[in-house]
């Protein structure tokens, strides 16, 4: 089963998405900012992430930038409020594959993930 | 017997805002417009109840004046009128039995209550419909989330009781000493938190904490102190009523 690293820094956010994920089967492993996602990108083997744009440290811009850069194949979705929209647009410019606004739609989440990971 | 209802026709996002607050707080269920023509399509599909209409005196593009005609004519429409103001109204002269409420609403609540006690009184009415849940928060995001899991809701109302709070705590530590470092680590802890008001349901809270956001955005230090408090006595509430009904978490 596929493994979801979910890079938020809202603890109550980061774990709603990971019980809905890991209720439908998916292995998920939440990282609270971007160094710690950087932390667990090197420790496991991701089919996706999940990433928040405004992060302590390392905005997902730059977390963004740096997958594209060490983990290219790794597909990414992006999870923000929806008035970031120079952001958002900066994040489909690096080459993310889909845009969910908080507070998510939990069905739309799961047959969002679904859709990238085809 | 008719239900007495409150309509809000205001386009200022701060207003509209505080006024939710004081709904918060007597329990008033309330309809809110940006759009006088909204409005009026609402009220005449609601006309078996008695509507208090509050209008600002500077909605575009009709005026109170024109409004309070407009409303007049909807056949079998009870209702009484409000105008809410900032300057000065220079049009009281051309209303005819309506209530004048001066701005920000935050200072206006007893005037507010006043004209509710009035109304209530002269049409014998025994009181405002309440609202029919709790409008501190509410579960429907967590229970749609959950699918049935109870465990899964605790541990979200337990986040956002230490989470937050925590966050909050911050929020007001940083706003005593206001430096452009401490004014950004508002911004951000503002935005981190936002989403989870609106996983409890709590528009008021997240509409606060995006506010502060471009109260930060502006620079506006006694703004920025002034909705970090607002912020905190939200939480406040939402904890009081987590610790009521949740005395475990």
């Amino acid at each position: 089963m596929s493994k979801v690293l979910v890079v938020e820094d809202n603890e109550m956010v980061a774990n709603a998405v990971a019980f809905k994920l890991q209720r439908e089967g998916y292995e998920v492993i939440i990282a609270l900012d971007g160094r710690e996602a950087q932390k667990e990108l090197a420790a496991h083997q991701f089919q996706l992430i999940i990433t928040d744009i405004m992060l302590p440290y390392m905005n997902g811009i730059e977390l963004i930038e740096f997958v594209k850069n060490n983990y290219e194949s790794i597909p990414i979705i992006v999870l923000s409020v929806a008035n970031q929209e120079k952001m958002i647009m900066n994040a489909f410019q690096l080459g993310v594959k889909d845009f969910i606004a908080k507070p998510f739609n939990p069905n739309e989440l799961i047959l969002r993930v679904k859709r990238v990971l085809q | 017997m008719h239900d007495y209802k409150i309509l809000l026709i205001e386009d200022t996002k701060s207003d509209i805002l505080e006024f939710k607050t004081l709904a918060q707080k007597h329990n008033w269920k309330v309809e809110y417009f940006s759009n006088c023509f909204e409005a009026f399509n609402f009220l005449k599909s609601n006309l078996e109840d008695y509507w208090l209409v509050l209008v600002s005196s500077t909605t575009i593009p009709l005026n109170s004046v024109q409004i309070q005609n407009y409303i007049q004519n909807i056949n079998d429409l009870q209702f009484s009128f409000v105008v809410t103001y900032i300057e000065p109204v220079t049009v009281e002269e051309y209303l005819e039995n309506t209530f004048f409420v001066k701005k920000p609403f935050i200072n206006a609540e007893k005037d507010l209550k006043n004209i509710v006690e009035t109304i209530i009184k002269e049409n014998n009415f025994n009181s405002f419909v309440k609202s029919n849940q709790s409008n501190i928060f509410n579960l429907s995001y967590l229970n749609e989330v959950a699918s049935g899991n109870e465990d899964f809701i605790k541990k979200s109302l337990a986040s956002f009781k230490y989470f937050v709070g925590e966050r909050v705590q911050e929020l007001i530590s940083w706003k005593e000493n206001l430096t452009d470092e401490n004014i950004k680590k508002i911004k951000e802890t503002a935005h981190q938190i936002k989403p989870s008001f609106q996983m409890l349901n709590n528009e008021i809270g997240a509409d606060l904490a995006q506010e502060l956001c471009y109260e930060v955005d502006a620079n506006n230090k006694e703004e920025i102190s002034n909705y970090v408090l607002r912020l905190k006595e939200q939480y406040d509430l939402i904890l009081n009523q987590l610790n009521k009904e949740y005395p475990n978490l």
